[in-house]
């Protein structure tokens, strides 16, 4: 969009000249240009009220001012003004780019047409939702948006400017109406938000088969959103991708590890044994457009520990530092050499060598994010357990589960179980037949040793937590339902149990709401 | 004193009051004699003026009243108007007449001071209160009671009063008369008098008489709303007697005269058109107009209602069913008669009358029927579409008769289940059971409690047993010829997971009873059945899956078709425009539709079934495609074509992706459930072919060897039995060609016509003293004969004919059958011993061949146990494996009678074994051919072909090229073949006889 917005300008410059006498300079126009770019749209909004004063009908304005209100998240008025800016120039005449831009700012209004809209009651986090059950998602993406923001003003050393708008998509292909990715970009990386035009793009849980963290990739995106406000859009990808990855369970608590998951781990450790870490240049324009979900997760393991490694020896000062003189026009590289003392080969050599040299033997498998289609059919994991004799036994379980023959289908799942002892796709279910075949120490049993090696498989916590409230270990079963919920919020079970084990009477109502919408009339479920 | 002046009235009070009530019961009766004078004065005047008086007169007549009364009241006031002043004192007299004049000196001393004058005041103090005293013991209400009212006077005034106010009441005349004093009669200009003359109207309808409705009277009416032609009997009661009367209508005027038995005035009209009716009457020349009218409205006589209730548009019509046509109609006037229209596309309107009142009881006005329609009368054939309407006629015989026309409805030609599979269903509830029954193992262990295990020995026999039944009932579905069974469904395996939870439930039973055996073996037996159930339910469900994939691809595929016919009926509109191709291209759009609701019926059948990585069910959304074939039909009804056109394009790709997507879910779940068996499959069947061949090439050897010994042991010799053997070849042939030639089913007089060729060939070779060839021939018959008689016997209990015929019929194949083994038999023994003829050569080759037999036994061994065992731990075959193994048994008792230097019964055995593999070769690729594992059904890509679909058996003079073709071939038979082609060369001269 960058590029398309500075192509879009260079347009304007050169069709200046031809456009009229009482025109703005490109110059003036371009600074305006920039400020919005580098959201700092106070600043943009005041230089652009000038050049209105003085050419008001002039279309580059005209343009500039649609591209601010589209920042604004006006779209409906950013549409009819980027069509005056189109009409000032004359179709034939307008350069591609404010088509492209126009056309973009269209489908992000149609895309967000029948939203719904809520607002934190300061008003500084704004969030746009489709009518439905995604109205679940609210308390949380508002209590992550504002532990976030909290912990980010700390490190970034200032808040960004609000409101702070966050747009929830039902579908992938949603997405891709809003964004400059194909949806086959977005299939392909497993994108599922994006940060851009002053505001953060989400796609919601429901539209993936078994969910993904959700509430942690609002607080990545939001870190974006900070990283480009301090480096007025200036800081290379994998800095940002880093800097986001590394902080982005800061919400949590302030004391909060960077924890590399299992799987990102492994491919990174893999990559480091064969020698094919990809270098910073190649995750240059966006990790989006790498070729596969596996090189994407690479990527982001890579910039993470690299930025983990960074701040492990220097300190989030020098991090902030490195950010500050990025917004000033340092390259980012010599940004951090700068605020750490040392060169920046001597900072990648740190952090190779802080890797671990050798994979472990039983890595775990990488579970793909799979985009179940925005139908409503219900997601079926199935196809992802590996070991053909496991999926075999697990599809007759899953008969008699359907039969309601929890107890069969808890053996059956125990067959498949101990044929891949490593499928936590298997071990869910197991556990879950456990579970109403009365037996939740066996659920547990089945769920616990795979729960560090698949951290964002959603059933695993849902059932775990449910295992461990049956057991009366309620603590615990809080801490597993919370997490289900925050990878997949869709599943009705994991609300209804926080309803009765809630803490306060606020947290009560808001599960029982959730709980009540997602198991729908009585009798459906 | 004080105390007495107080208690008594003053004297002037007493007079007073005395005065008072006098005045007051004079003035009462006063009124009321004046009222009386009033009345009879009214009566009087009601006597000379006319019953209803203008205001003028009524004037006159109130004035008069009101002089007659005042005279009444003053005469009646007079006799108190004497008793003024002090000669109020003589009303005292009647009670005490001193006091009387005690009385009036007082008044006269208080009033007048004259008279006093002189006069002692206390001597007047005394005297007043003297009377005043006596006066007091004399009060008022004794000497004037009310009582004193009741003089003949007033009874007289009362009595008149209240006869004029009763005769005003009752008497007719007198009403109108005071009526009209009251609110007189306005006067127009023609003299007519306008008032409320009329005392009743009643008015009698009498319906049209095609209504066939009873007539019916009203009273007072103010609108009406009858059919035209009602005629109106009015009745009318005036007010007061009156000469006649008319009805106005408008400008027409209808003569009311007084009716025989009251003083009614009675007139007819007759209803024609809307009006508004006024009634009129006339006395002494006098016209009075009552200001009551009567709105008369003309029903319009609607057309009759019809809709037919049932069957909806879209149903299916099997063409030879009787359609029950279940209908509503109702009319105002009567429905007279129903017609049923039927229309075929590209035939004419056919017509049948459903109801006639003539027939069925008169005309009704509301009917709700039944009418049995047979589509194949209509004309209507399998795969037509067929129109049906109703048009109804109502009896109206005024303006009729109006015709009402139900709504088309648009029906297919065509047997139940065309587009949706019925096995499905079956198959579903198979798979469920298999489920519940693994559900119940696995949910209630084996116990080693005996008590505990009855219950549960007992729960699962029964369920199992219920399920093999329900796989008994499928099986004999599919088997039926009626029902298709779709391309996944698999016989052969079906049948085989029948066999083995029979196998494993009896077996099971065998540990229960008659005595409890032990636990382990229990379980090791419960463990057995698990495994196998757990086999069986994937197998069912990938059956269903695909079941289910399949039949939704097929109608995909109809629906393409459609889609293309659609296509050339609207180019063929846009060129030609015509009703007829209108018409036919809404046919063609209903056809779509109903397709299009299978398809979601058969999308919502596979909705749990069919996992989602096969079927896409989120793409595959058939409301696109409704919403465009809606959209279609309107632009044809709305003569849009090219809005036509372009909403069939739309359909077209919505059509087709519907179509591409299931396809390639059939496809994905093809090569993911079926594929490694499919592969194992086409392996064995490739070993199969193998194996089969060399077994051929053995059977052959044996057969040369055989051969070559024969001919040298009748060699010089006649054969003394050959040409009796032949006649009888020829004999039983002649009752073989008898049974071909019988009416029966085809496959009967298939068999039938085999054996009889066979028989021919038979006594042909035994003619030409090959005995070998002869006994192979013959053979070949009886097992022919066998077939036909087996499937005869078969028919017979279904149909068994007129008088048994078909039970004869089978008879006589049985008994043929018998003959032909004993002609064999005979064969046999008239050949000579071929263990005898053969050289050392040949001893060696056929003890050498045993070895070659050992092995061909031990392959067909290994390939049983190859079919017996596929790759997901179901036998690929069940048929397969116990084919084979009958041919391994074959092969081994040749391999016996070679190393016993016996070729012939070697290869008898030989030929066996190479029947076995043979058919089992055959079978296999049937299967494959329908629909990849065994399933009867729909054939690819022509959906309404069936494997199952009927042939036509040809006659005999069909038969005159093929029986040239036969010797042909026959001759063509005696060449030598190349080497190692020969068993493949024979098979495929055998295939080309048949």
């Amino acid at each position: 969009m960058r590029t398309l917005a500075r192509f879009a300008l260079l347009s304007c410059l050169v069709c200046m000249p031809r456009i009229s006498l009482a025109a703005p300079s490109g110059k003036d126009v371009g600074h305006v240009n920039d400020l919005i770019e580098s959201l700092q749209l106070t600043e943009a909004n005041a230089a652009l009220k000038q050049l209105e004063t003085s050419f008001p009908d002039a279309a580059p304005v005209v343009f500039q001012r649609a591209l601010l209100t589209f920042y604004a998240g006006d779209y409906a008025h950013a549409v009819e003004l980027a069509d005056r800016a189109l009409d000032l120039m004359g179709e034939s005449k307008a350069p591609k780019a404010w088509q492209s831009t126009r056309d973009l700012i269209a489908s992000t209004l149609d895309a967000t047409r029948e939203h719904k809209r809520a607002s934190s009651p300061d008003g500084r986090y704004l969030i746009s939702y489709p009518a439905g059950d995604a109205q679940v998602l609210l308390p949380y993406a508002f209590d992550v948006l504002t532990r976030m923001d909290r912990a980010l003003t700390s490190v970034v050393g200032m808040p960004v400017p609000g409101p702070i708008r966050l747009e929830i998509f039902p579908s992938a292909a949603a997405l891709a109406q809003v964004s400059t990715l194909t949806l086959d970009q977005i299939e392909t990386s497993g994108t599922v938000a994006l940060c851009k035009w002053n505001r953060l793009m989400v796609t919601s849980p429901r539209a993936l088969v078994r969910g993904y963290p959700w509430v942690d990739t609002i607080a990545h995106e939001l870190t974006h959103l900070y990283l480009s406000f301090a480096t007025q859009e200036r800081a290379p990808v994998w800095l940002q991708e880093g800097t986001a990855k590394l902080l982005e369970r800061r919400w949590r608590s302030a004391t909060e590890e960077f924890v590399l998951d299992p799987t990102s781990r492994s491919l990174l450790l893999r990559a480091t044994r064969d020698s094919k870490l990809l270098t910073f240049d190649q995750l240059h324009p966006s990790i989006a457009l790498l070729p596969s979900q596996d090189d994407a997760t690479l990527a982001f393991a890579q910039v993470s520990t690299f930025m983990n490694s960074f701040v492990g020896a220097h300190g989030e000062r020098a991090l902030r530092d490195a950010l500050s003189a990025i917004g000033q026009g340092v390259d980012a590289r010599d940004a951090l050499s700068h605020a750490a003392g040392r060169r920046f080969g001597e900072l990648e050599r740190d952090w190779k060598s802080a890797l671990p040299k050798a994979a472990p033997a039983n890595a775990p498998r990488k579970l793909a994010r799979r985009f179940s289609g925005g139908g409503s059919s219900t997601p079926d994991e199935s196809q992802d357990v590996a070991v053909t004799e496991a999926r075999r036994f697990l599809r007759i379980g899953d008969m008699l589960w359907n039969r309601r023959h929890p107890r069969g289908a808890m053996l059956e799942y125990e067959k498949a179980h101990r044929a891949d002892a490593d499928d936590p796709i298997v071990a869910a279910r197991l556990a879950r037949s456990a579970l109403e075949a009365g037996d939740p120490g066996r659920s547990l049993a089945a769920l616990e040793p795979l729960l560090s090696r698949y951290p964002e498989h959603a059933p695993t916590h849902a059932v775990r937590g449910a295992a461990l409230h049956e057991l009366g270990r309620l603590a615990e079963a809080r801490v597993a339902l919370l997490e289900a919920i925050r990878i997949n919020p869709f599943d009705p079970d994991p609300h209804c149990r926080l309803e009765r084990i809630a803490e306060t009477p606020e947290e009560a109502a808001t599960e029982r709401t959730a709980c009540d919408l997602l198991s729908g009339p009585p009798g459906e479920h | 004193m004080t105390e007495l002046s107080e208690k008594r009235p003053t004297l002037h009070t007493y007079a007073r009051r005395l005065s008072v009530r006098l005045w007051w019961l004079h003035s009462l009766r006063g009124l009321i004699l004046a009222s009386a004078a009033a009345g009879l004065t009214v009566l009087m005047a009601s006597h000379l003026a006319e019953p209803v008086v203008t205001q003028a007169s009524a004037l006159w007549v109130w004035a008069a009243a009101a002089l007659a009364g005042a005279c009444a009241f003053a005469w009646a006031l007079s006799p108190a108007w004497q008793l003024r002043g002090t000669r109020i004192a003589r009303v005292v007299a009647d009670a005490d007449s001193a006091l009387a004049e005690r009385m009036r000196s007082a008044l006269e001393l208080a009033n007048d001071a004259n008279v006093s004058q002189g006069s002692s005041p206390a001597l007047l103090a005394a005297h007043l209160a003297d009377v005043q005293s006596a006066l007091a013991a004399l009060p008022t209400t004794e000497l004037v009671p009310w009582s004193k009212f009741w003089r003949f006077s007033s009874i007289v005034g009362l009595s008149a009063l209240a006869v004029f106010g009763w005769l005003s009441w009752q008497d007719g005349p007198l009403h109108a008369f005071v009526g009209a004093l009251i609110a007189p009669a306005q006067e127009r200009g023609d003299g007519t008098r306008l008032s409320p003359v009329i005392a009743q109207l009643s008015v009698r309808l009498t319906y049209p008489s095609y209504l066939a409705r009873e007539a019916t009277w009203m009273t007072d009416p103010t609108e009406m709303r009858v059919p035209a032609g009602t005629t109106l009997d009015v009745h009318l009661t005036p007010r007061f007697a009156a000469e006649r009367g008319r009805i106005m209508a408008g400008e027409q005027a209808v003569t009311l005269s007084p009716g025989s038995q009251d003083s009614a005035l009675v007139g007819r009209y007759t209803v024609q058109a809307e009006t508004k009716l006024r009634f009129e009457i006339i006395r002494n020349a006098v016209h009075y107009e009552d200001p009551r009218s009567l709105v008369v409205h003309v029903e319009p006589d609607a057309a009759p209602s019809i809709r037919i209730a049932e069957p909806e548009s879209g149903r299916l019509a099997p063409p030879a069913e009787l359609l029950n046509v279940r209908y509503v109609a109702s009319d105002d006037v009567g429905i007279a008669s129903i017609q049923l229209h039927a229309r075929i596309e590209g035939g004419a309107e056919k017509q049948q009358v459903i109801f006639s009142a003539l027939d069925d009881g008169g005309p009704q006005r509301e009917l709700r029927a039944t009418a049995p329609v047979l589509p194949s009368e209509l004309g209507a054939n399998e795969g037509d579409t067929l129109v049906l309407w109703l048009e109804a006629r109502d009896n109206d015989l005024v303006n009729g008769p109006h015709v009402g026309r139900s709504q088309e409805i648009v029906l297919e030609v065509a047997q139940p289940g065309k587009g949706l599979s019925e096995i499905i269903p079956t198959l579903q509830q198979l798979a469920d059971t298999a489920v519940d029954l693994l559900g119940y193992r696995l949910d209630t262990p084996v116990s080693k409690d005996p008590l505990a295990t009855k219950p549960r020995y007992e729960g699962l026999q029964k369920a199992g047993r219920g399920w093999l039944s329900q796989i008994d009932g499928l099986l004999h579905r599919i088997e039926d010829s009626s029902a298709q069974a779709p391309l996944g469904v698999d016989v052969d395996q079906i049948r085989g997971v029948r066999k083995r939870n029979d196998k494993l439930l009896t077996a099971e039973a065998g540990l229960h009873t008659p005595t409890l055996r032990s636990f382990v073996e229990r379980s090791a037996a419960d463990i057995r059945q698990v495994e196998e159930l757990e086999r069986d339910v994937v197998l069912l469900a990938d059956m269903l899956a695909r079941a289910h994939v399949d039949e939704a691809k097929a109608i995909a595929d109809e629906l393409r078709a459609l889609k293309k016919h659609i296509e050339d009926l609207l180019s063929e509109l846009e060129n030609k425009p015509s009703p007829e191709a209108e018409r036919a291209l809404m046919q063609e759009i209903a056809k779509a539709q109903r397709r299009l609701a299978e398809l979601a019926q058969s999308l919502s059948r596979m909705a749990t079934r069919v996992p989602s990585e096969f079927v896409n069910r989120d793409a595959l959304s058939k409301e696109a495609a409704e919403t465009e074939l809606a959209s279609l039909e309107r632009a044809v009804k709305e003569h849009d074509l090219r809005g036509a056109a372009q909403h069939l394009d739309a359909l077209a790709k919505q059509i087709d992706d519907l179509a591409a997507q299931i396809g390639q879910g059939s496809l994905r779940l093809q090569e993911s459930r079926f594929g490694p068996r499919d592969q194992a499959l086409a392996q064995a069947r490739q070993r199969l072919n193998m194996l089969g061949a060399e077994q051929d090439r053995l059977t052959q050897r044996s057969s040369d060897v055989m051969r070559n010994a024969l001919d040298r042991g009748q060699k010089g010799t006649t054969d003394p039995h050959g040409e009796g053997l032949a006649s009888r070849a020829e004999a039983l042939g002649k009752t073989a060609a008898e049974l071909a030639q019988a009416p029966g089913s085809s496959d009967q007089t298939s068999a039938a016509y085999r054996a009889t060729e066979r028989l021919r060939d038979a006594r042909d070779a035994l003619r030409a003293g090959d005995l070998a060839q002869g006994r192979g021939m013959a053979q070949s018959a009886e097992s022919s004969l066998r077939e036909a008689a087996a499937e005869m016997e078969s028919d017979a209990r279904v149909f068994p004919g007129q008088r048994g015929e078909t039970q004869k019929r089978a008879s006589q194949a049985r008994q043929a059958a018998s003959d032909a083994e004993k002609l064999t038999d005979d064969i046999d023994r008239a050949m000579p011993n071929v263990s005898d003829h053969m050289n050392d050569s040949e001893r060696q080759r056929v003890r050498g061949d045993a070895d070659a037999q050992r092995a061909a036994a031990e392959a067909a061994d290994k390939l049983q146990r190859e079919f017996e065992h596929g790759p997901d731990g179901l036998p690929l075959s069940p048929e397969a494996t116990e084919r084979l193994d009958a041919a391994q048994k074959a092969m081994q008792q040749a391999e016996r009678a070679l190393q016993r230097g016996k070729p012939d019964e070697a290869n008898r055995a030989q030929h066996q074994a190479s029947e076995q593999l043979k058919e089992l070769s055959e079978a296999l690729a049937e299967q494959q051919q329908a629909g990849g594992r065994g399933g009867k059904g729909k054939q690819e890509g022509n959906a309404s072909e069936t494997a199952n679909s009927h042939v036509r058996i040809p006659g005999t003079e069909a038969f005159q090229g093929p029986t040239e073709l036969r010797r042909k071939l026959l001759d063509a038979m005696q060449e030598d073949a190349p080497s190692g082609f020969e068993p493949a060369i024979k098979r495929y001269y055998q295939e080309l006889m048949r």
